[in-house]
């Protein structure tokens, strides 16, 4: 169009000058090419990996299939037992619950340790080492460590009841119908509190200490200032923390099968571990998808809600205005 | 004296970490990526012996068990390596779960072993179905009779036999601390279901806070009450019309019989505090032989599994050993035995011909002999071959070996473990619901309800 000239023209005036408004294709080609052929081994493996595994996931849900022989279709036959199987309509419960109170109890507690490790007091840092020591230890060897520890017989925690005359300690703790689930979420929360400390740390560090200052000048006492300014400015940070809170306990399985195996009964028996015991206990793989299946929905359909009414999505700034 | 519940307890932290692994292994499994092991060479380097024998390489995969086990399988694949030139045997040990799933990979795959590790009964029979296993020979071939009747049950099927014992029989009985019935003065084990009551209320009024120590955590610790009380209160037959499918088989009045009163033991609180979130391993035998509990329903595997806890406490004899208790008036046979009559190796359908030739030749020449059967002795165990009573008399611990094969030789009926007998898929909601029994969460008309409904949908194909 414009020839060679094209090429010495500032870009401001190549943009206005190219009728779709972009780069000039031969550029765009060039780009195109490098890009496939840069992103061929990543979406070679999200297709392998993520994609074709969810897709078969749907497929397999159609059929009843136990691991060995010839596939049988069974059309909506898996899908009509889960929504008649009061063991999976449980463990859709028990998962709802320990999620909700899961983000009830860790929202706060790591936002009350999140600021803490952010401010400047004396010996900070080796509390915040302290807070942060679980996150360093692989779940498995958490779950082993908690179950020796809550042993009514030969615990640690039978031994303080004993001998210490600490005796409300002395609990049947994963073997209690009525305290399973409960010890479990505690357990769950001193291993992640620690992480969703470190965001919050890292996002009250992030908010301008001028907006404090003008707010005190202004008379506006602590707990203003936490609403006004902190809450406010930690929004993407609680929506951050949050979906990982939700998601992941939606998903949890190591720490509760290593303690309970879902017991006592189906006490804690959430809808991953139900999912396990489906396709490698029961060998029932086509039901097992189904359950998959509806575990992948729920998460993506939690974390699209929270996006979607979180404001999350435009990513505006929360410091327009500000200096 | 290993087998599928001891091997399950020792390898639970194995099976911890694999556990992780193997739900994403779902979708591994779902995508087709089925990672086969080590498939099977074909052929051989070695020179062919006769040319009327076929020669190969064959691969067995065992499940893995600590101890002197391993050591002897690997010196039996030597030594028939070196008998038979041009033949090469490979073993491969995997710890319980994970092989469970690898040899279903491997299955699915067609690159199964030539033989593979089995508990008999319906998972077996899983694999018959498909046309993965294939017979070893019929019930009359010679080798068969070198084997107590009641050991190959459990992998007989139309009158062909799956698999060959390679380790011995595991019957279940009670184990009781003989210097804590001495201190709470109870002079005998109880003959009966009602003496064992009263023995319980008698321990709990002295002060022993856990007559009875169990870990039921998997759930298989439990059913082994349901399978002697129903067998003691409605014979064999109970169960029989169970595993063939019949419609409403748990609505047997046997069935509630044998909840009620497991209810009655749990209510009479026989067993420890947490029970139910402990699995059988090192906590549970502690409270045997520290006194904290009485006694304990076990397989006879717990003699070797205490040996390696407490030695002096079963070299010294304190360890008793008992028959489970009668229940007077009812059906069944009070000499009937409840565990798992062996541990086999079956053969995959989908190998060369000239493997299974070796792979026959390979079992009947290392496991159905007199030889064998020594072998076992030296390594605790009770062979289910015939004549091992001669070894066992000299054997170390023969107070425990000799009771247990005399009384496998003469139980009219050797009820195998119910768990293996039904396979995956009904075994997964028994646990289930059983430890909701032994919980009291669950009534024995629930209980019975779950499973009639549970074998419905698996006889409906799901």
């Amino acid at each position: 169009m414009l020839g060679k000239s094209e090429y010495s023209l500032p870009p401001s005036i190549k943009k206005r000058n190219s009728r779709r408004g972009d780069l000039p294709k031969k550029v765009v080609g060039s780009y195109w090419k490098a890009d496939l052929v840069g992103l061929m081994p990543t979406m070679a493996l999200y297709v392998f990996l993520v994609l074709l595994p969810i897709v078969i996931a749907g497929l397999l849900s159609l059929y009843s299939w136990n691991g060995v022989g010839s596939l049988r279709f069974s059309g909506f036959a898996n899908w009509d037992a889960f929504f008649h199987d009061p063991i999976a309509a449980h463990s859709l419960e028990v998962t709802i619950v320990l999620a909700l109170v899961s983000w009830a109890i860790q929202t706060p507690i790591s936002m009350a340790l999140g600021f803490f490790i952010a401010g400047k007091q004396r010996y900070r840092t080796v509390y915040a080492a302290l807070y942060l020591l679980p996150l360093l230890l692989s779940t498995v060897g958490i779950g082993l460590v908690w179950q020796a520890l809550l042993d009514p017989n030969f615990g640690g925690l039978a031994w303080l009841a004993q001998n210490a005359g600490l005796s409300f300690l002395q609990q049947n703790w994963l073997g209690s119908n009525s305290l399973a689930l409960w010890t479990i979420i505690v357990l769950i929360a001193w291993q992640f509190i620690p992480f969703h400390t470190l965001l919050y740390q890292m996002g009250r560090r992030q908010v301008p200490n001028v907006l404090y200052e003008a707010a005190s000048i202004d008379g506006a006492t602590k707990w203003k200032q936490f609403v006004h300014i902190t809450l406010p400015q930690l929004r993407y940070t609680i929506v951050v923390s949050s979906t990982l809170m939700l998601v992941g306990s939606l998903t949890y399985f190591d720490m509760i099968y290593v303690l309970t195996d879902g017991g006592p009964g189906d006490t804690t028996r959430v809808l991953s571990l139900d999912m396990y015991q489906a396709a490698f206990v029961a060998n029932t793989f086509g039901y097992a998808s189904v359950l998959a299946v509806v575990l992948g929905v729920i998460g993506v359909v939690v974390a699209l809600l929270l996006v979607r009414f979180t404001g999350f999505s435009s990513l505006s700034s929360q410091r327009e205005g500000i200096a | 004296m290993l087998h599928t519940r001891y091997a399950r307890w020792h390898y639970r932290k194995l099976r911890i970490l694999s556990a992780t692994l193997a739900i994403s292994g779902l979708s591994i499994m779902t995508s087709g990526i089925a990672v086969a092991s080590q498939p099977v060479k074909h052929g051989s380097n070695h020179v062919k012996s006769s040319k009327s024998e076929p020669t190969a390489s064959i691969s067995v995969w065992f499940v893995s068990n600590p101890g002197p086990v391993n050591n002897y399988m690997t010196a039996l694949a030597n030594k028939f390596d070196s008998a038979h030139h041009g033949d090469h045997v490979s073993v491969k040990f995997i710890a319980n779960t994970p092989f469970k799933q690898q040899l279903l990979t491997a299955m699915s795959a067609n690159k199964p072993p030539t033989l593979f590790f089995s508990w008999g009964g319906g998972v077996l029979q899983q694999y018959i179905k498909a046309g993965d296993a294939a017979p070893i020979g019929t019930v009359s071939a010679s080798w068969v009779h070198s084997f107590l009747p009641s050991s190959l049950g459990a992998v007989t099927f139309s009158k062909e036999v799956y698999g060959v014992p390679i380790q011995g029989t595991q019957p279940v009985f009670f184990y009781y601390n003989k210097q804590v019935f001495k201190k709470y003065h109870i002079s005998s084990f109880p003959k009966t279901w009602s003496e064992l009551l009263s023995d319980v209320a008698k321990f709990k009024k002295e002060g022993l806070a856990s007559p009875i120590e169990m870990g039921n955590l998997s759930g298989w610790e439990g059913l082994m009450y349901l399978e002697y009380l129903t067998d003691r209160v409605g014979g064999p037959q109970v169960f029989e019309a169970i595993q063939s499918h019949q419609r409403n088989s748990w609505s047997n009045p046997a069935i509630k019989t044998a909840l009620m009163d497991i209810q009655q033991l749990v209510r009479a609180g026989a067993f420890q505090s947490g029970f139910d979130a402990v699995d059988f391993g090192s906590e549970t035998d502690a409270l045997l032989y520290t006194g904290r509990s009485a006694m304990t329903l076990m397989g006879n595997w717990e003699v070797s599994s205490l040996l390696g806890e407490d030695k002096s406490f079963v070299t010294s004899n304190n360890l008793g050993q008992a028959v489970f208790p009668t229940v007077p008036g009812e059906k069944g046979n009070p000499a009937n035995l409840e565990g798992n009559t062996a541990d086999y190796l079956a053969m995959a359908n989908h190998v060369s011909t000239a493997q299974k030739y070796v792979a026959r030749l390979f079992l009947e020449d290392e496991f159905t002999t007199q030889q064998f059967a020594k072998t076992e002795v030296t390594s605790g165990q009770v062979p289910v071959i015939k004549g091992s009573a001669a070894y066992l008399k000299k054997a170390n611990l023969h107070q425990y070996l000799v009771p247990t094969y005399n009384a496998v030789s003469s139980a009219p009926h050797f009820q195998y473990s119910w768990d293996q007998s039904l396979g995956s898929q009904l075994s997964a909601p028994l646990y289930l619901n059983l430890s909701k029994v032994f919980e009291l969460s669950e009534t024995p008309s629930q209980f019975i309800q779950a499973m009639n409904r549970a074998m419905t949908s698996v006889s409906g194909g799901l």
